[in-house]
C-alpha cells in the first residue's frame, strides 16, 4: 500500500501520465494507426537515436552546460563510419571504433575551447557543430554516402532479437540508458556530477575537480552522439552530415521536461528516460496523424521554450522560497549587513 | 552657514541583530569627519542609508534644515550626497568625459552629444584638481587610482554636497594617496561635507578634523582630531561585556610541537608571511577587513598561486597545487562566504557533509547510502543542526544551519585532519551556537590537531585562541599571546601601517 | 602630430582596414577576377543582406543581448510580406508591416529572456525553430515568388558597380554609429553592456533598453529579409537561417563588439563585415565548393571568439595595472 501512494506522489507519475494521455490522443486522433506494430516500431527507433545524445544532455546539462555540436558531430561520426568502411574498405567494425574515437576527439576539442580557450560553451560548440557539418559535407558530399552489405552495421541495423520484435540497437540503447542512469545516481563519478554543477567553486574548494570532469563530460557526449550517428547510418543505411539535425536540442528538450535542473540541482536518468520516450512518442504520433515534419520542428521549438521556462519559472521560485525563508527566522544573519 | 547633515535617531534592524541604534551626529561643510570603527560596527550600514541603498527603520536625515528620504540611491545623488565604494561604478568602456558627466551628458541643439562641449567641461574640472588625465581616454584603461579620482570628479560635477569615502585608499600606493589628499583638502576649501570612512591611523589624523566613533551599531562619542591620540581612539573604540560566554569553556592545555610552519610567504596579496602553528594549539588570526588573512590561508591550502616562501607541514616542505592535495595532506578549509565557496546550496545536507570523503564512503563500486547516512547524522547530532532530515536542501536553512554542515563536513570522522583553518565561522550564528562552535574548537584542539582561527570579532579571537596573529594591509603586524592580550593592543596592530 | 599618429596605430579599426586590404590584394594576386567589376558587385551585393543583419546584432550586442534567431526571423517576416505584396498591398505599406512583424517577435524574445526567465542564447535559438517551421508550413515548402514589381527597385538600383542595397548598410552604420555614440540614450546602450550593476544604480532600466534593442534587431532582420526578396524577386523559406545569423555574428566579433557587451562599434563592426565576406567571396573565387563554405562559417566564428578572447586579455589586463595585499577580496563589514 505505501509502495502505491509513493509511485503517486513522485514526479514520475506526471511524466508516465502525460505518455499515456499522448498515447491516447494520437491513437484515437489517428484512428488506431499510432499503436500498429510498425508504428511502435517508429517510436522505439526515435527513442533510440534520442537515448544516447539525451543522455549525454542530461550529464552536460547537470553540470550546467550544453552541447550544440551533439546532432552534427554524430552525423559527422556517422558519415566517417561510412567513408571509411565503403569508399576506403576497411572492416566495418574497426571503422565503427574509428569513428567512435573520432567523435570522442571532437568532444575533446570542445572541452579544450572551453577550458583552455574559455570560449563560452554556447558559441564553442556551436562553431564545432558548423566545422562538423561542413566537414562532414567534404566526406560525404551532399547526397551522402550509401551502405552495403557490410557485415558489422548491418548487425546493428537489421537484426532483431525474440522473432522480429526488438532490434539490437534497441537493446543498446536501454543497455546505455541504465549503466549511464546507475552511474549518475549510485557512483561517486555521477556525485561529482551534481555536486560540480551545482557550485563549481565550492567543489573545487572540496577536493573535486571541475575542470577534469568537464574533459570527460564533453568527450562523453562526443562519445555517445557518435553512437547514434553510427547506429542511424546502419538503419538507415546512408551517411549524410545533417542526419541527426537538431537532435542536440531534442535531447535537452527530453531533460528539462524529465524534470533535470540546469546546473546540478536535481533531475535523473529516469525522468530524462521519460522525457525522452514523452518526445519519441510525440513526434511519431504528430507525424502519423499527418503533420509533415515541418509542423514537427515548430513543435519541438515550442516545447524546448516551454520546457526552459518551467525550469527558470521553478528555479526562481525556489530561490524566493528561500529568501522568505531566512528573513523569517530569527537567527543573526550579518550577511544582511554587507 | 556651512551646509550640513545631522543624522538623528537612525536606527536599523536587520533579523535578529540591530544594525544600527540611535546614531545621532552632524557633519558640516568646510570639515573632513571620520567615521571609525571596527568590524561590525556598523560603518558600511550607515554609508548605505547616508546613500539610499538602505532605507532606516526609524530616524532622520536632516540636510540643511531639509528632511531627507531615499527610495532609491538615485534619489541622494540627487539631493547631493555621492558615496564613493571601493567597487568601481564607472563604464570601461565609455570615455573619461563621458563617465564624469554620466548623469547630464551635454547635448546641442539637435540633442546630439557634443563632444566638444563636453572635453571642454571635464578639462576643467580635470584642471581644476590637477589631473593629468586625458578626457578621451576610456575609463577602463587608466590605473585604479585614476579611475577612482573620476569618481570623485563624478561627485564632484554633481554639484555633491556631501562626499563619503569608503577605505579610499586600499588600492592606492603613497603618491596616489598623495593627489586624493590634495583632492580632498580642495573640496574641504570649496566647503563641501567629507565624511571619510577608513581603518587607517595615520590617515585619520593627517586628513581629518573631527572623529566618529561607533562600537556594535551606537555612537560611542566624538572627538576632535586635533585633541586625541591613537590609543583613546583604540580604547574606545574596544571595550564590551562578553558575559558567560567564554566562562565556560574547556580549553587544551597541552600544546605540542610545530604541525605547521610558514617562512616569507608572498602572493599577490600578502607579503613576507611567517608564523608556526602547533598541535593542540588555536591560533587566532585578528585584522580587520582586508587584511590579508583569508588570502593567507587560501595560499596555503592550494587555492592560490605563491610567489615566494615556504611552507612546512610536520617538518616536510609541501606546497599544494590543489584544494584536494591540501585535504589529502590534512589541511582542511572552512572558507568565510559560505553560499558562494562553501556549501552546493541545491542538495542536501547529506551531500554537502559527504564531498571531501566520497571515495572512503564507497562499497565496491557505488555509494554506501548507509555509510553516508551515518557520516550525515553524526554530524546532524554534534552541531545540533535543526532539520528534519538529512535530506533537506541546504538552501532552505537558515544561515546559522548552513554553517553548521560546512563545520560537519570538516571535522567528520572520515578526515585525517592535521590542522583545521576556520574563517570567520561564526558569523550569521547566534549566540547559542556560537558557543557550541567555540567548544568543538576547543574540543578539535584537545585531540591535537592544529587549529587556526580567523575572526574579525575581537573579543571572540581573544577569548579562544592560545595565541594571536595580527595582520594589517598583507602583512602580519604582530603576534600577542593570549595572557598579554587586550583588546586595544591587538586592534592597534590591526591599524598599524 | 605625433599624438596623431599614436591614437591611429593603437586603434583597433586601422588594423582592421589594413586587413581587409590586406585580404584583397592575396585574393587578387592569386585571381585577377576578383577585382572585376562583377565580383565587386557580387561582394557588395553579399555584404548588403548580412550587413542589415549585422546592425541590428551588432547594436544588440553592445546592450549586453544577443539573439540567434535574427535571420529565421527575417526570412519568416518577408514571406508574410511577399505575401502581403503579391496580394497587392503597395509596397511600402508592405514594407513597414513586415517590419512591424520583426519588431512583434522582437518583443516576444524580451518577454522570453524578461518575464519567463529563459537564458537568451538558447531560447533564441529555440524559438528559431518556431519560425523557421512555419515559414516552412506557410509557402508549403515552395519559394514566394514577388509578382509585384513596384518593390522590385527598392534593392536592385545600381549606381555603377554599387548596388543601392550596399548604400542602406553603409547609411545604416552611420546612422546607428551616431545614435550609439552621440545620443545619450545610445551611451546608455553601452552602459547596460558594460556594466549592468552599475548602470542599475545609475537608474538606467536596461530591461527596457534590453527590450527596445531586441526589437530593433528583429525588426532589421525583416528589412534584410524584404531587401533580399526584393533583389532575387523570390523569399525560400530556407533563406536567412542560421548561417546567415552567424555571419552576422561573426563579422560583429571580428569588427571588435565585445561578445560580452559594452565594448565595440559600428566602424569596427562595418569593417569587420567588410572583412569576412571579402575573404569568403575570395574563397569562392578560388573554387572552393560549397561545403568548405559550411565549414568555413564555424572556423571563422571560432576564429572571431578567439579574437575577441585576446581583445578580452588585453583589456583585463589594462584593468589590472595595480595590485595592492588588501584589495578586492574581504569586502565584508566595515
Amino acid at each position: 500500500m505505501k509502495k502505491k501512494s509513493a509511485f503517486f506522489s513522485s514526479k514520475y507519475f506526471s511524466l508516465v501520465l502525460i505518455i499515456v494521455i499522448l498515447m491516447a490522443i494520437f491513437t484515437i486522433w489517428s484512428k488506431g494507426q499510432m499503436i500498429t506494430p510498425l508504428n511502435i516500431r517508429n517510436i522505439l527507433n526515435n527513442l533510440v537515436l534520442l537515448s544516447f545524445i539525451g543522455c549525454g544532455a542530461c550529464y552536460l546539462m547537470l553540470y550546467g552546460e550544453m552541447d550544440i555540436s551533439a546532432g552534427a558531430l554524430g552525423s559527422f561520426a556517422g558519415c566517417v563510419c561510412a567513408y571509411l568502411a565503403m569508399n576506403n574498405g576497411v572492416p566495418s567494425g574497426i571503422a565503427t571504433i574509428i569513428a567512435l574515437i573520432v567523435g570522442s576527439l571532437c568532444g575533446l576539442v570542445n572541452a579544450l575551447f572551453i577550458n583552455v580557450l574559455k570560449f563560452p560553451p554556447f558559441i564553442a560548440t556551436m562553431g564545432m557543430s558548423y566545422v562538423l557539418q561542413g566537414a562532414g559535407y567534404l566526406i560525404a558530399t551532399g547526397t551522402g554516402i550509401n551502405i552495403r552489405k557490410l557485415a558489422f552495421l548491418n548487425f546493428i541495423g537489421d537484426t532483431k532479437f525474440f522473432d522480429g520484435l526488438v532490434p539490437v540497437s534497441v537493446i543498446i540503447s536501454i543497455l546505455f540508458l541504465v549503466i549511464y542512469g546507475i552511474i549518475l545516481s549510485k557512483t561517486e563519478f555521477g556525485r561529482t556530477i551534481y555536486l560540480c554543477g551545482g557550485n563549481r567553486r565550492a567543489a573545487r574548494l572540496c577536493g573535486l575537480n571541475p575542470k577534469k570532469l568537464s574533459y570527460i563530460l564533453y568527450i562523453n557526449s562526443g562519445f555517445l552522439a557518435s553512437v547514434s550517428g553510427i547506429i542511424y547510418v546502419s538503419r538507415v543505411k546512408t551517411a549524410l552530415p545533417t542526419a541527426l539535425g537538431s537532435y542536440q536540442f531534442t535531447g535537452i528538450t527530453a531533460a528539462v521536461l524529465g524534470g533535470v535542473a540546469f546546473g546540478g540541482g536535481s533531475g535523473n536518468m529516469v525522468g530524462c528516460a521519460l522525457g525522452m520516450l514523452i518526445l519519441a512518442i510525440f513526434n511519431t504520433g504528430v507525424s502519423t496523424v499527418g503533420f509533415n515534419a515541418n509542423y514537427t520542428k515548430v513543435f519541438n521549438g515550442v516545447l524546448l521554450i516551454i520546457g526552459l521556462a518551467l525550469d527558470a519559472i521553478t528555479a526562481r521560485r525556489n530561490a524566493r522560497k528561500v529568501v522568505a525563508q531566512s528573513l523569517a527566522t530569527a537567527e543573526k544573519d550579518r550577511e544582511l549587513v554587507v | 552657514m556651512p551646509d550640513y547633515v545631522h543624522l538623528k535617531g537612525i536606527n536599523k534592524a536587520f533579523p535578529g541583530v540591530q544594525a544600527l541604534s540611535n546614531i545621532d551626529f552632524r557633519m558640516e561643510g568646510g570639515y573632513v569627519t571620520a567615521l571609525i570603527g571596527e568590524n561590525g560596527a556598523g560603518k558600511s550600514t550607515l554609508l548605505k542609508v547616508l546613500s539610499g541603498e538602505i532605507r532606516p527603520d526609524s530616524g532622520t536625515i536632516d540636510f540643511n534644515g531639509k528632511l531627507l528620504s531615499f527610495s532609491h540611491p538615485q534619489d541622494a545623488i540627487k539631493a547631493g550626497i555621492s558615496v564613493i565604494y571601493q567597487e568601481r561604478q564607472l563604464f570601461p568602456m565609455l570615455s573619461v568625459m563621458e563617465n564624469i558627466f554620466i548623469d547630464d551628458i551635454p547635448v546641442n541643439r539637435f540633442n546630439l552629444i557634443s563632444r566638444s562641449e563636453l572635453k571642454k567641461r571635464a578639462t576643467k574640472i580635470l584642471e581644476k584638481f590637477g589631473l593629468d588625465i586625458d578626457p578621451t581616454e576610456p575609463v577602463g584603461r587608466l590605473s585604479v587610482a585614476h579611475q577612482q579620482m573620476i569618481e570623485i570628479m563624478k561627485a564632484y560635477r554633481r554639484n555633491s554636497k556631501v562626499i563619503a569615502f569608503d577605505e579610499p585608499t586600499a588600492p592606492l600606493m603613497d603618491d596616489e594617496i598623495d593627489t586624493l589628499f590634495r583632492i580632498i583638502e580642495e573640496l574641504k576649501a570649496e566647503g563641501k561635507i567629507v565624511l571619510y570612512v577608513s581603518h587607517r591611523m595615520a590617515e585619520i589624523f593627517r586628513i581629518t578634523d573631527r572623529l566618529v566613533i561607533m562600537k556594535d551599531g551606537k555612537i560611542v562619542t566624538t572627538r576632535e582630531t586635533a585633541s586625541t591620540t591613537e590609543s583613546e581612539l583604540v580604547s574606545l573604540m574596544v571595550g564590551r561585556d562578553v558575559g558567560d560566554t567564554y566562562k565556560n569553556l574547556s580549553r587544551n592545555d597541552k600544546i605540542g610541537e610545530v604541525v605547521l610552519e610558514v617562512n616569507g610567504l608572498t602572493t599577490e596579496y600578502v607579503r613576507d608571511v611567517s608564523f608556526k602553528l602547533h598541535k593542540g594549539e588555536v591560533l587566532g588570526f585578528a585584522g580587520l577587513v582586508g587584511a590579508g588573512r583569508t588570502e593567507v590561508m587560501r595560499a596555503i591550502f592550494g587555492d592560490d598561486k605563491i610567489i615566494s616562501g615556504e611552507i612546512k607541514l610536520e617538518g616536510k616542505p609541501v606546497h599544494f597545487q590543489s584544494p584536494r592535495e591540501a585535504i589529502d595532506a590534512g589541511i582542511m578549509l572552512c572558507p568565510e562566504d559560505r553560499k558562494e565557496l562553501g556549501l552546493v546550496l541545491p542538495r542536501s545536507i547529506s551531500d554537502n557533509i559527504s564531498i571531501p570523503v566520497l571515495k572512503k564512503l564507497k562499497k565496491g563500486l557505488f555509494m554506501d547510502r548507509s555509510a553516508e547516512v551515518k557520516l550525515a547524522e553524526t554530524g546532524v547530532a554534534k552541531y545540533n543542526i535543526k532539520t528534519p532530515t538529512i535530506d533537506k536542501r541546504t538552501i532552505e536553512l537558515s544561515g546559522g544551519n548552513q554553517q553548521k554542515v560546512i563545520l560537519a563536513r570538516w571535522t567528520s570522522d572520515k578526515l585525517h585532519t592535521k590542522i583545521l583553518i576556520l574563517d570567520e565561522p561564526t558569523k550569521g550564528i547566534d549566540v547559542g551556537t556560537k558557543a557550541e562552535v567555540y567548544q568543538m574548537v576547543c574540543d578539535l584542539a584537545k585531540e591535537g590537531k592544529g587549529v587556526i582561527f580567523i575572526s574579525s570579532e575581537l573579543t571572540e579571537v581573544l577569548n579562544l585562541a592560545d595565541r594571536i596573529i595580527v595582520m594589517h594591509d598583507g602583512r602580519i603586524t604582530g603576534e600577542v599571546m593570549r595572557e598579554e592580550a587586550t583588546e586595544e593592543k591587538v586592534l592597534a596592530l590591526a591599524m598599524k601601517e | 602630430m605625433n599624438r596623431l599618429i599614436r591614437k591611429v596605430t593603437t586603434n583597433r579599426n586601422f588594423y582592421l582596414f589594413l586587413f581587409v586590404v590586406l585580404i584583397v590584394v592575396i585574393f587578387y594576386s592569386i585571381e585577377p577576377l576578383y577585382l572585376s567589376s562583377d565580383n565587386i558587385r557580387n561582394i557588395l551585393y553579399s555584404v548588403s543582406i548580412t550587413g542589415v543583419l549585422m546592425v541590428g546584432m551588432a547594436t544588440l550586442l553592445l546592450s549586453g543581448n544577443m539573439d540567434l534567431s535574427a535571420g529565421a526571423v527575417g526570412c519568416f517576416a518577408t514571406i508574410l510580406g511577399c505575401m502581403m505584396l503579391n496580394a497587392g498591398v503597395p509596397w511600402v505599406i508592405a514594407l513597414i508591416l513586415t517590419i512591424g512583424i520583426g519588431v512583434l517577435c522582437g518583443l516576444w524574445n524580451a518577454f522570453m529572456t524578461y518575464k519567463l526567465g529563459i537564458m537568451p542564447f538558447i531560447g533564441t535559438l529555440g524559438i528559431s525553430y518556431v519560425w523557421s517551421g512555419i515559414g516552412a508550413i506557410i509557402t508549403k515548402q515552395a519559394s514566394v515568388t514577388l509578382t509585384n514589381e513596384s518593390f522590385f527597385m527598392f534593392g536592385t538600383i545600381k549606381f555603377g558597380i554599387v548596388p543601392i542595397a550596399f548604400l542602406y548598410v553603409v547609411l545604416l552604420c552611420i546612422i546607428y554609429g551616431v545614435i550609439m555614440n552621440y545620443t545619450r540614450f545610445g551611451r546608455r546602450v553601452y552602459m547596460c553592456g558594460g556594466n549592468r550593476v552599475a548602470a542599475r544604480l545609475a537608474g538606467i532600466k536596461c530591461e527596457k533598453i534590453g527590450t527596445i534593442m531586441m526589437c530593433n534587431c528583429s525588426g532589421l532582420a525583416a528589412l534584410a529579409g524584404m531587401l533580399m526578396a526584393s533583389r532575387m524577386h523570390l523569399i525560400h523559406y530556407q533563406n536567412l537561417q542560421d548561417s546567415s545569423t552567424m555571419g552576422a555574428l561573426t563579422a560583429a566579433l571580428l569588427g571588435g563588439v565585445a561578445f560580452e557587451g559594452g565594448n565595440g562599434g559600428m566602424l569596427g563592426a562595418f569593417l569587420g563585415l567588410m572583412l569576412l565576406n571579402c575573404f569568403k567571396n575570395g574563397i569562392d573565387i578560388i573554387g572552393a565548393n560549397e561545403y568548405v563554405q559550411v565549414l568555413l562559417n564555424g572556423v571563422l566564428l571560432m576564429a572571431a571568439m578567439a579574437v575577441d578572447f585576446f581583445n578580452n586579455l588585453s583589456r583585463q589586463k589594462k584593468l589590472k595595472e595595480k595590485k595592492s595585499p588588501d584589495s578586492v577580496s574581504n569586502r565584508a563589514t566595515c
